[in-house]
């Protein structure tokens, strides 16, 4: 049996929602869309969808309120779709949980493939989340014997870079933001600590990217977070 | 501080003293010339001495003329006959202290108006002396803080006092500002004290106050009130000065408007010209056209699309810096980060291997906007694929020189024309020889680069390299992590 994937779509311009609604049927996907706030947390009540592509700028609700209420119930994975003028409101938004975000204008294929992280990530939300070794390409994090390994060589991080990237890989597929960083890995908050994460991750990358001009694991997105490559399987 | 009282007393005291001193003083001369036969006549001018010695030191009249009646007293006992009593039987001798008094009286009476002028000159010229001083040490301040500080400095060196000076909002102000001396004063202290309005040529600037019991009153209330003359003076200059600056941005800013609005008009026309002509003919056409010109239509459309939210983006960011105020979110950011973000944005329709990256050698730490940055790098290096001709290899560097974060674009391309170079960044230039795509301005992506650069505190620059091709520069000021 296909296992159709059901989309909300809480969107209010009734162009953007009908040309995501299009696309997204092409691709075998069950959609649904609200026009306000209220109607999206009722349907997703209801109709409990896999995913849910939220716009951020609705008449009657704050995005990040509707992020909250669905949170206290669901791990449901968010999708926010953010024009230019929300960028504070995204990175609120990912800060209250939501998982990835695509500004306006975006192509269908950006939208398509953040749709796709987010259905991998419904499968590893599933209970046998903590896994002992996490396996992203060549890159191997056995998180019992806090061994790195790429392409079978060690690869020796200092203990701050080492909880930063299992941080990320626990995390993989979702944006992290600089906050949420802040918050999980160094434990507080000080005038020193953004620049703190630029350094370690920039030390981090040089350590783990096979080409560090062309990152493949850790993607940056800039003014609000970082994103860790798919995990393989 | 001593009382007013205490100061007179001392003063008495002290000049009562002098007055025995000098009484004593003279008779005891008088007696030594006697002894030598000096004439009694003579003798009463060393007493007319003493009184004009005594009026000098007491700065007045009236102890002059009580050292001239204890001088006659003295005189009358020691030297007049019968000697040793207050009695005179020498008519001559009456006649002789009569007008000893009388000239006494009259060159005491000079002499103390004779330093009265004095010192009212030498006050005069003090005084004449400190405005001089104010007006000469308020003519290299800048900065109305600064005024205002200096303004304050010499309201306690006058008074005394502590003092408070409030300055109503300006135009481009939402509140005034308070100032006090000393700054931990409580600002009850002057409620219902003394205030005088700061007034300049045309308005009101503020109010400078002082606590109810401020000395200010007399000569200092003067020198207070020609210290605030001066300095509602300079505010007037200063405050003139701000609106002329004021007026310079507004000039500025809307000559960026003006530019955004030319190309508005150039760069998106033509694109959309495009993609509405593509989209007509597509639809009018559907059934006589092949696949394979539709998917050419469809190709260029996504491409003039592609580029239409460039532009859009590039004016949308116009308009986040030349708003009059640069709303700019400043963070650390690494180079590497700005640098990878900026590669990744390309098209995908670019060829990655006409692109060489490489990163600085050490971490090197940028504060900037970074979607702004990422922006620049973004423009500079669309701009070496749209414009250097279809082959040429592009670099993108960077680096730490001299203190100073360096990004550099660079290709082996066609180069820039030597006649616009200087231009470049001048908003809406067109290359006009070599490039594939002769329609499209880069000016307004260059001088939005250059917009965004220059309020991070960097430089950019544009030059052809020595072997051919076009050379982009950014330095940021940044730091070694």
């Amino acid at each position: 049996m296909i296992d159709v994937k059901k989309i909300l779509i809480i969107e209010d311009d009734v162009k953007i929602a009908s040309f995501m609604e299009l696309s997204l049927k092409t691709q075998d996907y069950d959609v649904e869309i609200e026009k306000t706030g209220k109607a999206g947390i009722l349907a997703f009540c209801n109709s409990m969808p896999d995913i849910i592509l939220l716009d951020l700028g609705l008449p009657d609700m704050e995005g990040i309120d509707i992020i909250q209420e669905i949170r206290k119930v669901s791990e449901v994975p968010i999708i926010v779709v953010s024009a230019r003028e929300f960028e504070k409101d995204k990175i609120a938004a990912l800060d209250a949980g939501a998982n990835d975000y695509v500004t306006k204008p975006f192509s269908m294929g950006e939208l398509s493939a953040r749709i796709r992280v987010a259905e991998r990530y419904l499968l590893k939300a599933s209970p046998a989340a903590e896994e002992k070794v996490l396996k992203f390409d060549d890159l191997i994090i056995d998180t019992e014997r806090r061994i790195i390994t790429l392409k079978q060589q060690e690869i020796h991080l200092t203990p701050l870079e080492y909880k930063l990237l299992l941080y990320l890989a626990k995390n993989s597929g979702k944006v992290v933001t600089h906050n949420q960083i802040l918050k999980e890995v160094w434990g507080y908050m000080d005038e020193d600590a953004a620049k703190n994460i630029r350094v370690c991750m920039a030390g981090l990358r040089r350590k783990i990217e096979p080409d560090s001009t062309h990152p493949h694991y850790i993607m940056t997105e800039i003014g609000v977070g970082y994103r860790f490559a798919q995990q393989t399987r | 501080m001593k009382s007013k009282k205490e100061h007179l007393a001392l003063y008495h005291t002290k000049c009562i003293l002098a007055v025995l001193v000098i009484c004593f003083s003279t008779t005891m001369i008088s007696l030594l010339l006697k002894r030598i036969g000096v004439e009694k006549e003579n003798l009463l001018m060393v007493s007319l001495v003493g009184v004009l010695v005594s009026t000098v030191i007491s700065k007045g009249f009236t102890y002059g003329i009580l050292t001239s009646v204890l001088s006659i007293f003295t005189f009358n006992y020691f030297f007049t006959e019968p000697l040793h009593t207050f009695a005179i039987s020498d008519r001559q001798d009456i006649l002789l202290l009569l007008f000893f008094s009388i000239a006494a009286v009259i060159s005491g009476l000079l002499s103390s108006n004779f330093q009265k002028q004095t010192i009212i000159a030498r006050e005069n010229g003090a005084n004449a002396q400190l405005l001089y001083e104010v007006t000469k040490s308020y003519l290299n301040l800048s900065g109305v803080d600064e005024i205002v500080q200096h303004t304050l400095n010499y309201m306690t060196q006058v008074t005394g006092a502590p003092c408070m000076i409030q300055l109503l909002p300006t135009k481009y102000e939402k509140e005034g500002k308070n100032f006090k001396i000393p700054e931990d004063v409580e600002p009850e202290v002057f409620e219902e004290g003394k205030e005088y309005s700061i007034r300049g040529l045309t308005s009101k600037h503020g109010v400078v106050r002082f606590p109810i019991d401020a000395a200010c009153t007399g000569k200092a209330e003067r020198m207070v009130q020609s210290i605030i003359y001066h300095m509602a003076l300079v505010l007037d200059r200063e405050y003139m000065y701000l609106e002329q600056e004021h007026i310079k941005l507004e000039m500025e800013s809307e000559q960026l408007k003006s530019t955004l609005l030319r190309s508005i008009s150039h760069d998106l026309r033509t694109p959309l010209t495009e993609i509405s002509g593509a989209g007509n003919l597509i639809a009018e056409n559907l059934d006589s056209m092949s696949r394979k010109e539709i998917g050419k239509f469809i190709h260029d459309i996504n491409t003039e699309a592609e580029w239409l939210t460039l532009t859009v983006q590039n004016i949308l960011n116009m308009t986040r810096i030349s708003d009059g105020k640069l709303n700019i979110e400043k963070e650390y950011e690494s180079m590497d980060d700005l640098m990878t973000q900026a590669v990744s944005q390309l098209s995908s329709s670019y060829a990655s291997e006409r692109l060489c990256v490489s990163l600085p050698d050490k971490i090197v730490l940028v504060c900037v906007d970074g979607t702004l940055m990422v922006q620049v790098l973004h423009n500079l290096i669309d701009n070496a694929y749209k414009h250097s001709g279809e082959q040429s290899k592009i670099t993108f560097s960077g680096s730490y020189v001299d203190g100073k974060a360096c990004f550099c674009v660079s290709d082996n391309g066609c180069g820039i024309e030597p006649a616009i170079l200087p231009h470049v960044f001048e908003g809406f230039v067109t290359m006009s020889t070599g490039a594939h795509d002769k329609k499209r301005g880069v000016g307004l992506g260059l001088s939005i680069c250059q917009a965004i650069v220059t309020a991070h505190g960097g430089t950019i620059q544009a030059e052809n390299n020595p072997e051919g091709g076009a050379k982009f520069t950014v330095f940021l000021p940044g730091d070694i992590a």
